[in-house]
């Protein structure tokens, strides 16, 4: 635990992690947060976390307080046996390097929740896609096929933006998959050292007959600089960790 | 005469014991529920935040180590967490309305969350919240307990932003430091608890 000293010390750096652990930080906050905790090793991100928690803790105990939905509570059964018997690997948060992605670095590990799965419609809209284009801070990327793929004749493109944290995937003849089998799953590698593994951006069909394929995706954790973008072809429902291979990569610079 | 440590639920959690999952909803759901009522703009985004927290719950049952806190308080920590990420994405659309009216709580109130909530930590930070000035402890309660952002609360209190940022970071300092010495005392003394000890 970082000596408090050190906080009084330095009341903006203090006030940046109690806002991390009370309402959340702006983009901009993080950052500094970000730079600041670079250039004090010992001092972790969610020094103030715990002490939150406890006076959360000390509120709640004074208010009486309903019990969990039982629907609620079954839903989130069912998606834990379902999570159990898929023979999915429960993920390791990390403790190595990833086998095929980015780098671990030596941080601290974040907590990292990667949320229900989410099946995307497809959907072909050319004006948001040109209005999140025409905003001026999206970037576009283009598919590659990676290294082993089979996936050698799609082309296509990643619009990506960062402030809407959202973007629009594009694919011209990407092969059909039977959804009841396989569906395509997207990942976005975050360069920064707040990941340690891919983002999942959410699993879609594409049974066949639309060309091109357009898929509206958006960030379920936040993507604070994203360097590339993959697919991957999993079981329906997706997957937690991919062990690949990859099919179709974008990546950035 | 040695003891058997007994495992605590997370770690049965951890070692993918069967029934450990679902023990760990029953205890603990009533408390990840009003956390993430509190912390969410709907009922709708209240329930993804609980999946999503019972999700982080079991990737993360390993880490829990019984020498740094108790179960309730790393729960709250992985609950809290999840919640103030949500809410950032969100854009912080929290539902000043709140979802708990007293005629739900009237009718199917929690009766285990007593049991699940109070320990001797807990009792020694709602003591020392109470020894604060009633200005710090409504910035703490509204903030923290309440999840309204600190220009929320400066708007709310009339007080200007800065006032607001000090008292949260003093409360939330001295309750660190005060945490750590008890902490730090009990392992002294072989983890029983004492009191009267700040």
């Amino acid at each position: 635990m970082t000596d408090h000293r050190m906080l009084d010390r330095d009341p903006g750096m203090a006030d940046l992690l109690v806002g991390h652990a009370t309402e959340g930080l702006t983009r901009r906050q993080q950052e500094k947060l970000d730079e600041l905790l670079r250039d004090h090793p010992g001092v972790e991100e969610d020094e103030f976390l715990e002490a939150a928690s406890l006076v959360d803790l000390a509120h709640a105990s004074r208010q009486p307080h309903a019990p969990l939905p039982g629907e609620l509570r079954n839903r989130i059964l069912e998606a834990h046996r379902a999570r159990n018997s898929s023979d999915v690997a429960k993920p390791e948060v990390p403790h190595g390097v990833s086998p095929w992605w980015i780098p671990v670095s030596a941080a601290a590990a974040a907590l990292i929740g990667i949320t229900a799965f989410q099946s995307f419609r497809l959907t072909d809209d050319p004006i948001t896609r040109a209005k999140l284009m025409a905003a001026g801070e999206a970037t576009q990327w283009s598919w590659k096929p990676a290294a082993s793929s089979t996936f050698a004749e799609v082309r296509g493109n990643v619009v990506w933006s960062p402030n809407d944290q959202a973007g629009f995937l594009t694919f011209h003849g990407l092969p059909a998959l039977d959804p009841s089998a396989q569906q395509y799953q997207l990942w976005i590698v975050d360069a920064t050292s707040q990941r340690k593994h891919p983002i999942d951006g959410g699993v879609f069909d594409h049974p066949g007959g639309d060309d091109p394929v357009v898929v509206p995706f958006e960030a379920k954790l936040e993507v604070f600089e994203a360097t590339a973008f993959a697919i991957t072809v999993e079981k329906p429902g997706g997957v937690v960790v991919s062990d690949g291979p990859l099919e179709i990569v974008a990546a950035g610079g | 005469m040695s003891t058997l440590a007994v495992p605590s639920i997370l770690d049965r959690v951890a070692a993918e014991e069967s029934s450990a999952f679902e023990e760990c909803m029953d205890r603990f759901g009533g408390l990840v529920w009003s956390i993430a009522r509190r912390l969410s703009s709907s009922r709708e985004d209240a329930e993804d935040a609980v999946q999503e927290v019972f999700l982080d719950v079991w990737k993360n049952a390993d880490r829990f180590d019984a020498r740094q806190g108790s179960e309730t308080t790393f729960i709250v920590m992985i609950g809290r967490r999840r919640c103030i990420d949500r809410m950032r994405k969100r854009g912080r659309q929290i539902n000043t309305a709140p979802l708990e009216t007293g005629f739900e709580v009237a009718e199917t109130e929690d009766l285990g969350f007593d049991e699940v909530i109070r320990n001797d930590e807990v009792e020694h930070v709602s003591q020392f919240l109470t020894s604060l000035k009633p200005e710090q402890q409504r910035i703490l309660e509204l903030s923290v307990y309440e999840g309204m952002s600190h220009s929320e609360i400066s708007e709310e209190l009339g007080l200007p932003l800065g006032t607001v940022k000090t008292h949260l970071r003093r409360g939330l300092i001295e309750v660190r430091r005060r945490v750590a010495s008890r902490r730090a005392t009990q392992r002294r003394w072989g983890g029983r608890p004492l009191e009267g000890v700040a």
